[in-house]
């Protein structure tokens, strides 16, 4: 049936009005030998590329203009014009068709890209699946800034507050440490404080210093408070050594409290020292509070 | 002839519709088998979002890092300086007291007019002396390191019978809101029956400007003061 079209087809070129349209061999036969040469060039060799295929319907096309009889045809100008008409239709139609079908082509193509549905491919899902993993480390290291910002400003205003406290007790604080740190090297240690007895209305309390210095001491006297449960001063006095005793460089020194203060349940002490060299210096100074104390 | 040609272009058109539809139908199958789902502007949207979180995420690891080291110091300073407050404390709470800014700097607390012991165990026979106590209050804020008082011996009538004595004490530490005794000796002039009543005050506490120093504070009595009676 594409035969006998084809056929008809470059007939009708030839002749534009045969009567047969049955399409016979017979009919074929009518048409002349060059339009018979170009049909068996046109569809004998059968294994044909389509290209090939456009190429030489093109090329027949051209050929037939171009080798148009001008004896066969009617001088009639009209109907000459007529005739080349047709013989256009044919590479233009084929152009026109070729363009349409690059066209769907292109179209068909696009339109298959974009048919695959992104969403649904497993690229898609994995990168998906990545922000949300990505989104949720995001928001834990924002929270972990958050939490940060949160604890810095916990222990600013936590250093704030202790400082308030400190500066509100600074200066009391001062004092205290002050008052409990020794003023200068004692140079008197005392290194042991005796159980008192009592004789009379006085209260004798020994005690041991040590002389620290390189001088003989003529005179050496310890000042001491007593101290009761609550910490207030319940008395105070001082300890000597008996009259006309010296403590020489470096030795331990004996030396008594000799009150009527009864030291029972006070703590006994030492605030200062007061010594006399031989060459006759005198210096004094205040015990810290490390120094040996008794509770009695 | 009309019909033929009509016919034949009919089919012309039909075979190239086919043709095309073909040719629609391969290209769409092989675009859309060699669609990258990569290219696709879907999806580089949600690649760029990733991209973005994950640029972000480092951002914030990064100020994470900064702020925990920054926060370990602060905390460590707040370790220090809260054993140091806690130590200040401990020395306020054991040795300091709010001062009573209604009261004297020396709150009298109690007055003793002693007679010499030696003299009663002796039962006389040696000049008699008063051994007036003092019991005072540090209200000063201070540490106060010795104080004295003044104070008039008033007689029977109510006229000063001894204007110009005073009890002292030094060489102590008193903290503040602790007591300590100031005495004296006073020698009797015939004053069993007569009024010890306090007059001044000064003690020698720190100087806040120079902690190794002292400065004096001083102060009077009110007429309502503590008095006691000499035995």
């Amino acid at each position: 049936m594409s035969n006998d079209t084809s056929d008809d087809m470059n007939d009708d070129e030839a002749h534009g009005t045969r009567a047969n349209a049955g399409g016979s061999n017979a009919a074929v036969s009518n048409a002349d030998g060059a339009n018979q040469h170009e049909l068996k060039h046109a569809w004998e060799h059968e294994p044909q590329t389509i290209g090939d295929r456009i190429f030489t319907l093109l090329d027949d096309g051209l050929t037939k203009l171009k080798t148009m009889p001008i004896d066969t045809m009617v001088s009639d100008a009209s109907q000459r014009a007529v005739r080349i008409a047709h013989a256009a239709v044919k590479p233009l139609t084929i152009l026109a068709v070729l363009a349409v079908l690059v066209g769907v082509g292109v179209a068909g193509w696009t339109a298959g890209g974009y048919s695959v549905a992104v969403q649904n491919s497993p690229e898609y899902h994995r990168e998906t699946e990545k922000l949300k993993w990505a989104t949720s480390d995001l928001m834990e290291s924002k929270q972990d800034v958050e939490n940060r910002n949160r604890q810095i400003r916990q222990a600013q205003s936590q250093l704030d507050e202790i400082a308030q406290q400190r500066k509100q007790y600074g200066q009391i604080v001062s004092e205290i440490k002050q008052a409990q740190q020794q003023s200068e090297d004692p140079k008197i240690t005392v290194t042991a404080i005796a159980d008192y007895t009592k004789s009379f209305t006085y209260y004798t309390v020994p005690i041991t210093v040590h002389n620290n210095t390189q001088d003989t001491l003529t005179r050496f006297t310890l000042y001491y408070q007593a101290v009761d449960g609550s910490g207030n001063v319940a008395h105070n006095g001082f300890a000597m050594g008996e009259s006309g005793t010296t403590c020489a460089p470096n030795a331990d020194c004996a030396i008594r409290i000799f009150d009527m203060y009864n030291p029972a349940g006070t703590k006994i002490i030492p605030v200062s020292w007061n010594v006399t060299t031989q060459s006759g210096e005198s210096s004094n100074g205040r015990y810290g509070a490390d120094v040996l104390s008794r509770q009695f | 002839m009309k019909e033929g040609s009509g016919k034949r272009k009919i089919s012309v058109v039909a075979a190239v519709v086919v043709v095309a539809l073909i040719v629609f139908a391969m290209t769409f199958a092989v675009g859309r088998l060699l669609k990258d789902p990569t290219t696709d502007q879907g999806y580089q949207a949600v690649a760029s979002k990733v991209a973005k979180a994950q640029s972000e995420t480092q951002t914030n690891r990064g100020k994470t890092k900064a702020l925990t080291k920054q926060r370990d110091e602060l905390r460590s300073q707040v370790k220090t300086e809260k054993q140091q407050s806690e130590k200040d404390l401990q020395l306020v709470q054991q040795y300091a007291a709010e001062p009573d800014s209604s009261k004297p700097d020396l709150i009298l607390e109690s007055i003793s007019p002693d007679i010499d012991p030696l003299y009663t165990e002796l039962g006389g026979g040696i000049d008699l002396y008063y051994y007036p106590r003092f019991t005072v209050r540090n209200n000063t804020g201070h540490v106060m390191y010795g104080a004295s008082l003044d104070y008039q011996v008033i007689g029977k009538d109510g006229g000063v019978v001894d204007g110009d004595e005073s009890a002292y004490v030094s060489n102590v530490v008193i903290y503040p809101g602790k007591t300590v005794v100031l005495e004296d000796m006073l020698k009797d002039a015939g004053y069993s029956g007569d009024t010890i009543k306090p007059v001044k005050f000064s003690a020698s506490v720190t100087n806040p400007k120079y902690p190794d120093s002292t400065q004096s504070v001083e102060g009077q009595y009110a007429d309502d003061v503590k008095t006691v009676v000499i035995p």
